[in-house]
């Protein structure tokens, strides 16, 4: 079973004094869009953060994931690729529900360093990468800055209304509360079932 | 002769996926990219079933289920939505359209085609 904080929209804010905006904090697995003039701020080892926004309209929003281990046949339909489009595609929609037009989007992406050693996972963060390229390239949305890869956790900071990005390089540890969080979705995203509900009317 | 199936979705990779699944199966496959291209291509010929997403550009794929609803090659033919809305109050819109089936992603190919096999009979 998916933990609550799994594809959801982030809920953690907080006031981003360094900007003098409100921040919304994402964690591993959550999402979160806005038309505000917010910071949008997370946290990233392995996992990837995809930064998109309207460039006319400035609505705007950030995901925070990972792609589950694992392979089932198809490389295409995998659970790692179903999975991966699954979140790309929550981020997508909720800008075009509040008003993004598909053709103006642009993306920043980050993070996917080699940063869950010790645990066999040491490709997890070039496969998270690799999936977020393929897909953006796929999709035609495209990608004006990226800081991924290396073998550092950062720390990203997200100004949708501005399309302006901040990347700090932090100190690898083992112990600190990201990383922690990050080992802990990965461990849920091993249970989880990549297939939702149907309910057929008739 | 393989069953004709309209698979609508402004994603190129959710495209490619349901694509991928159905022609594995058998099914030929016609792809659009919204609601707009959705219905463009229904009218032309009669498919045995449309799969469509709902949030798109220009036509969202409750408006393109009423749409086809009101043509006579469509008014009994399957129609099912797949999509990332999951909410009882979307999938009650959905039902009252006329839709056939309310699929959540993200899919599972092998639910995927046994709920397709099912309405196609």
């Amino acid at each position: 079973m998916a933990n609550k904080s799994d594809d959801s929209i982030a809920t953690y804010f907080f006031q981003a004094k360094e900007f003098n905006l409100d921040g919304v904090r994402l964690l591993p697995g959550e999402y979160f869009v806005t038309q505000k003039k917010m910071a949008l701020v997370t946290v990233l080892g392995s996992c990837v953060a995809a930064c998109v926004r309207d460039k006319f309209t400035g609505v705007g929003g950030m995901n925070h994931f990972m792609l589950p281990e694992g392979g089932d046949g198809d490389e295409r339909l995998g659970r790692p690729a179903r999975f991966g489009t699954y979140a790309m595609e929550l981020l997508i929609n909720q800008l075009l529900r509040m008003g993004a037009d598909r053709r103006r989007l642009e993306a920043k992406i980050f993070g996917g360093g080699r940063v869950l050693e010790g645990m066999a996972q040491t490709q997890v963060g070039e496969r998270n990468v690799a999936f977020v390229l393929g897909y953006f390239a796929l999709e035609g949305i495209p990608i004006s800055a990226q800081d991924v890869l290396d073998d550092y956790p950062r720390k990203v900071c997200y100004l949708p209304h501005t399309g302006q990005a901040f990347v700090k390089k932090l100190r690898l540890s083992g112990r600190d509360e990201a990383d922690s969080a990050e080992r802990a979705y990965l461990a849920r995203l091993r249970g989880r079932k990549v297939g939702g509900d149907v309910e057929l009317f008739v | 002769m393989s069953k004709s199936i309209l698979a609508v979705d402004d994603s190129t990779t959710i495209r490619q996926m349901v694509s991928l699944t159905l022609k594995s199966a058998g099914y030929e496959v016609t792809e659009a990219v919204d609601g707009q291209d959705g219905l463009a291509k229904a009218k032309g010929r009669s498919f045995n079933l449309v799969l469509t997403d709902q949030n798109m550009p220009r036509m969202d794929g409750l408006s393109l289920v009423k749409s086809l609803r009101g043509l006579p090659e469509y008014k009994t033919a399957p129609i099912l939505m797949l999509t990332t809305e999951s909410s009882d109050e979307m999938k009650s819109k959905g039902r009252a359209a006329g839709a056939t089936g309310w699929l959540v992603k993200p899919f599972d190919p092998p639910r995927l085609l046994e709920v397709v096999r099912k309405v196609l009979g």
